[in-house]
């Protein structure tokens, strides 16, 4: 290349990249962003430090009573709650109590979810009203889970178990049996909470699919039916898991809507029992979200002496975080085993 | 998917059974539930854990989310106990008359008082009335005049008197409010500058917390390193809660849905034989109450006796 | 023909249960709306007034009649609350008069001619017909100086052509019943005096009184009528939830939320305005705390991270969901709480300097010939800046809690107090705060959706022309992405507004409206869930509280709705490249 066409190339070159200012400028705006991130990690883990450090220093140093070690302390915490003094319970009935509602809420949640985002998607027809319906759904999952917990208490706790009481029940009133917050109603609740968050995931993951599936699968002689629930519905299940994950952790971390339709301070029975068939749907619950809001607004916390609330908090955040690596491993699984070979 | 379903078909099963099966297990001499008020809470969960120790076969559960939830709660069957630090208005005793066609009955189960607590650090000791009702109430309460906003209000000197008195109360629904603004506001309505506070507890938490924090409390939470002031009447005369001339002792009530007669065998007159024994008494007093006077009212050994 | 063999009959159950399934819920998610309606809706119902039939029994009711002080046609004596009672004599002033002294101080406020007077709302204030055919209605107010006269605000006036034989007070609310010529029964609602009930009584009249809060009854002659009076708390005027309302014992009109009287005698006060506020105000602050976390990471993962490195560390910032918002309310209430001076002081500092010091640091980490940064290998850049971040923070913070120390006072805390600011403990930048962490994440993934789905392609062109990377991302990319970033900021001020657990711990619940950052505020969502699991069922309070649920309802769906045809809006301008 002629010397002039270099310089030419290179003053363009200059030109075009813009000034050292601009240069600069891009520098430090990547930078920033980049610290943003940065950031938000940094303050997930300074507050799970501060979550930990606490609960341990209360473990091995803190209050308590004469002569506990870290392991009795650990062990009233989990199982027996009143050696503490602190008049809380223990943390064992509320954990159950929220896998209880977690499982329940899956049952109700996932065929209904499934269900209505195969109906979206598959069977209705894509008319100016489906799509109102799909926003609608979509900004259903941003409604305030409070609401939710409103409708619940008067839709299902005071309507439903009204009738099913008087139905059913009638020589137990006014004693109520299913007119009353109880686990039934939490799990129904908190599946109409996760209903919209779950539609959305799957019709993403149902909308993603190419339109070439369907197609191969009609044109191989599959009726409607047999498209959807062999072809279809396995190629989206990674999006179905995606929405029972999102529903999982936001069950076992919400506790305002249970505030009015199920969790109590203290039950002393699990809501199991050893005859058929094992689960107690009316009786109330604990759940260690409201476990954590009990303990934080209803029981006296010395200034110096905040390791028990960041235990209890601590085993709420162990937990939801666990029921996410086991949803996620779970849907590994599941994927792992299904060899979708997908050529599109 | 096959299991899936499997899974399905179980629980319906279940689900199905278990509703057949229930009305067996919700037998009413065998669960307690007590509904009401925070400031008993404590007490109620010391109890019901001691009760439970001896008596497996009855289930209990608490909610004490405040006095006023315990009057709805009876009257629609949601509980066999009511817990409240009130007595109950006419506006609910008829509600409850016109539901269920009879009268609760109202035990009086114990003494407190509602305190005015402070800081530790706090240098000031006492309050009056007048003080209380204008710090604490809308302007004009009790027939007072001019919002109290600092602690120079309060009798406290330089420099802390130049700081910013922080309101801390209880919400509308606690039996401790009511009897807060029914008797040290004269009814009237409280300041909207009141901070509000779900639980006792939470009220005592954040006064242990903040120098500059004055509330009102139940004798029961002023525990730990609180600083509890005394009252000064009218004569200059400085008046401590366990004196018996404190102007805001309360009694505090537990409200049956029938009868003792009615109620003869049930959970609740377990419980109640249960409180008012040695051991329940023992609790009672180490809980920070005071056991009631036997006056005109029912009280706890006489609800007792005649359940047995 | 078609084909009827098992799987088509499969097919067709297996679709008939979607869509069965499918309708069902859809229904009822929508009719959730519908049913919080159809609860909600007794709320505006009006006051009634139904005859329940007459007696021909007076003799027991006439008694009952002259025991009632009311002598209208002479003069009038009530009882006021407190020591001061009122006494009015037609044609002659009316005069406060304490019962212990006798001391006598004369109102000249009230009309001195005048047909009928009655107490209303429980003595809390007074009706009096004048003879000009106006009814008016006064609030008593206690005086500012102790033991001085109470005294009475006019507070309505209505017009009354008809001349008024008698009058009686609803013993609880400030409804009047009134008799006038020739023989109507009108019932006056002063918390909604333009509806009036009216009745046409066979009879003339002669006498009435209330029998109970529902129960009215008319002595006509030989029989009297009794009447079932029927109201809400608000009697039917739903402006009442959200103007400024005359409350009883208050010199003017206010927003007060007081839905629990303490007695019957008082009266319930239903102001939603300061509630609607606080939860607007909540949302704000946390979007200003959220917004710049959020969207500053969505610009770098969307955009300048590569696919696999972007799918490793979303999970890795989804990991702050991990934390529900009651555990980030007690972290609040017990770690920030109290040492929220030095917290504040440390966040000013840090928005102040941090962006400095990460420049900073960011050049100082490029040049001195390390490259330790590399603009070809931006994935890393989150990772090798960490101590830079830390520092930046650190130090940011600390010069901020320093610099608090030169302020006019000696702390922040003092230099407020010197500007007549009082730093509430429950205040609604703590409030903010926590929110804004609460909702970095929501807002983060909407955004981060956004960026990433604008085509590379085209910022790729941009980069080949010569620009530099964040030009590339500032005028290609950023305007393609801006109506997903808005509906990730709208999103994120629906999740706000909704929160509960850290507004119920944090914010102190004081239902003001006030804009200073440095008080508290009171939520919808806090108040319902306070105040909702205590409501007696079908009371006024638990209709007022279901409206409150649905406004929330409504604002969150119209904001998420608006988020979603802006997002929609944003697919179709960028399928098509």
């Amino acid at each position: 290349m002629s010397e002039a066409n270099k310089k030419f190339l290179s003053s363009t070159h200059r030109q075009l990249t813009g000034s050292r200012l601009e240069r600069l400028r891009s520098l430090a705006m990547i930078g920033l962003s980049a610290s943003m991130v940065t950031t938000i990690i940094l303050i997930s883990s300074g507050l799970f430090l501060l979550l930990v450090t606490s609960a341990l220093s209360w473990l091995i140093g803190g209050s308590g009573p004469e002569g506990a070690n870290w392991s009795t302390k650990l062990y009233s915490l989990v199982f027996t709650g009143s050696d503490l003094g602190n008049g809380i319970s223990a943390v064992f009935p509320a954990i159950f109590g929220t896998l209880a509602l977690v499982i329940l809420m899956t049952v109700f949640v996932a065929p209904l979810g499934v269900a209505t985002a195969l109906y979206l998607t598959e069977y209705a027809r894509p008319t100016w009203y489906t799509k109102l319906i799909r926003i609608s759904i979509t900004n259903l999952a941003g409604v305030p889970a409070i609401i939710y917990g409103v409708f619940g208490l008067g839709f299902f706790v005071y309507g439903l178990g009204g009738q099913v009481d008087q139905l059913f029940f009638s020589d137990q009133l006014p004693n109520p049996t299913f007119g009353t917050p109880g686990l039934l109603w939490a799990a129904l609740t908190m599946a109409l909470l996760n209903l919209p968050i779950v539609i959305v995931a799957v019709t993403e993951g149902l909308d993603a699919l190419p339109s070439d599936l369907r197609e191969a699968s009609v044109a191989l002689g599959a009726t409607q039916g047999e498209t959807v629930f062999k072809a279809v519905l396995p190629a989206a299940m990674p999006s179905v898991f995606t929405g029972l994950i999102l529903a999982t952790a936001r069950t076992a971390g919400e506790v305002a809507p249970l505030l009015l339709v199920g969790a109590v301070k203290f039950a002393p029975s699990l809501p199991f029992s050893e005859r058929l068939p094992f689960i107690e749907l009316e009786q109330k619950f604990m759940h260690v979200g409201f476990q954590l809001f009990d303990a934080v607004l209803f029981n006296r916390v010395d200034p110096g002496d905040l390791g028990w609330i960041a235990s209890v908090a601590l085993v709420l955040v162990l937990l939801i975080s666990s029921l996410n690596l086991i949803a996620i491993a779970v849907r590994a699984l599941v994927l792992g085993r299904q060899e979708v070979a997908n050529p599109f | 998917m096959k299991l899936f379903r499997r899974c399905l078909i179980f629980l319906a099963v279940n689900l199905c059974l278990n509703t057949a099966s229930a009305d067996s297990e919700r037998n009413p001499n065998n669960t307690l539930i007590i509904v009401g008020s925070d400031t008993l809470s404590g007490l109620m969960t010391l109890w019901t854990q001691r009760f439970y120790s001896k008596n497996p076969e009855i289930s209990v559960e608490i909610q004490a989310v405040g006095s006023a939830a315990a009057p709805p709660a009876l009257q629609q069957g949601t509980a066999n106990v009511g817990t409240m630090s009130r007595p109950m208005n006419s506006d609910e005793v008829a509600a409850f008359i016109a539901e269920t066609g009879r009268k609760p009955t109202e035990i009086v189960i114990a003494e407190d008082a509602v305190v005015f607590i402070v800081h530790p650090s706090n240098p000031i000791e006492y309050v009056t009335k007048n003080m209380i009702a204008r710090t604490f109430g809308m302007p004009g309460t009790c027939g007072t005049s001019g919002r109290i906003l600092t602690w120079r209000g309060l009798s406290a000197s330089h420099p802390f008197g130049r700081q910013r008195i922080q309101v801390v109360g209880r919400t509308a629904t606690s039996g401790t409010y009511q009897f807060f603004r029914s008797r040290a506001l004269c009814g009237g309505d409280p300041g909207v500058f009141i901070n509000e506070i779900p639980g006792g507890a939470g009220v005592a938490n954040t006064v242990a917390r903040l120098p500059s924090a004055l509330a009102y409390s139940a004798m029961t939470h002023a525990n730990g390193d609180i600083k509890v002031l005394s009252v000064m009447d009218e004569k200059n005369k400085l008046v401590f809660p366990s004196d018996s001339s404190y102007p805001f002792k309360r009694r505090l009530y537990m409200y049956l849905p029938t009868s003792l007669e009615v109620a003869k065998g049930s959970a609740e007159c377990a419980f109640l034989t249960f409180i008012a024994s040695d051991e329940g008494l023992e609790i009672l007093l180490k809980s920070g109450f005071n056991l009631p006077d036997e006056g005109s009212s029912l009280t706890l050994i006489g609800a007792a006796n005649a359940c047995r | 023909m078609p084909v009827v063999n098992a799987r088509a009959i499969r097919s067709f159950l297996a679709g008939l249960i979607v869509r069965f399934a499918g309708f069902a819920v859809i229904f009822s998610l929508l009719g959730m709306f519908a049913q919080m309606v159809t609860v909600a809706y007794p709320i505006l119902a009006p006051s009634t007034l139904t005859p329940l039939g007459a007696d021909l029994k007076t003799s027991a009711y006439g008694g009952k009649l002259e025991e009632d002080p009311v002598d209208s046609t002479c003069n009038v004596s009530l009882s006021v609350a407190g020591d001061w009672s009122l006494e009015g004599v037609v044609g002659e002033s009316w005069f406060w008069v304490n019962s212990l002294t006798g001391f006598r101080v004369e109102n000249t406020d009230l009309p001195k001619v005048w047909s009928a007077a009655t107490a209303v709302g429980s003595n809390r204030g007074v009706a009096i017909a004048a003879s000009d055919g106006v009814i008016s209605h006064h609030h008593f107010l206690a005086s500012t100086r102790e033991g001085d006269a109470p005294w009475s605000k006019l507070v309505e006036k209505i017009e009354w052509e008809l001349p008024v034989i008698k009058a009686a007070g609803h013993p609880r609310l400030a409804v009047l019943a009134l008799l006038s010529e020739p023989s109507n029964l009108t019932i006056i609602d002063f918390r909604n005096p333009q509806v009036q009930l009216t009745y046409a009584l066979s009879d003339k009249p002669s006498g009435l009184f209330w029998e109970s809060p529902s129960l009215l009854r008319i002595i006509t002659g030989e029989r009297s009528e009794l009447f079932e009076f029927a109201t809400t708390d608000i009697g039917g005027a739903w402006s009442r939830l959200i103007k400024p309302v005359h409350y009883e014992g208050y010199t003017a009109p206010t927003f007060l939320w007081l839905p629990l009287p303490s007695s019957e005698a008082a009266e319930p006060k239903y102001s939603i305005a300061p509630l609607l506020f606080g939860t607007l105000k909540a949302a704000f602050l946390a979007l200003l705390v959220g917004a710049p976390l959020s969207l500053g990471a969505a610009i770098y993962v969307g955009f300048f991270m590569s696919p696999v490195q972007r799918g490793r560390i979303r999970p890795v910032i989804d990991m702050l969901t991990a934390f529900p918002t009651v555990v980030l309310g007690a972290i609040g209430l017990f770690w920030i709480a109290p040492v929220f001076e030095t917290v504040l002081t440390g966040l000013i500092g840090i928005a102040i300097l941090f962006p400095f010091f990460i420049i900073l640091g960011v050049f100082a980490m490029r040049s001195a010939g390390l490259r330790l940064v590399r603009l070809d290998a931006l994935d890393d850049w989150p990772l090798k800046l960490l101590p830079v971040v830390a520092t930046a923070i650190v130090l940011s913070a600390w010069a901020g809690i320093a610099a608090s120390g030169f302020l006019p006072g000696g702390s922040l805390v003092q230099y407020l107090e010197g500007q007549g600011i009082t730093l509430a403990y429950f205040n609604s930048l703590l409030v903010g705060l926590v929110l804004g962490v609460a909702i970095t994440p929501t807002i983060f993934s909407v955004a981060e959706e956004a960026i990433h789905s604008v085509p590379k392609n085209l910022a790729s062109g941009a980069l080949a022309l010569g620009s530099t990377p964040w030009q590339s991302y500032r005028d290609i990319v950023l305007p393609l992405a801006l109506p997903g970033m808005i509906a990730a900021i709208m999103i994120g001020f629906g999740r706000a507004a909704g929160e509960t657990m850290i507004l119920l711990m944090l914010s102190g619940n004081t239902s003001i409206i006030d804009v200073s950052v440095f008080e508290g505020l009171r939520s919808v969502s806090a108040s319902l869930a306070l105040e909702l699991p205590e409501a007696p069922r079908d009371s006024s309070h638990y209709y007022v509280l279901f409206v409150m649920g649905l406004l929330l309802f409504g604002i969150t769906f119209v904001v998420n709705t608006l988020a979603e045809i802006i997002k929609d809006s944003v697919k179709a301008k960028t399928q098509g490249v």
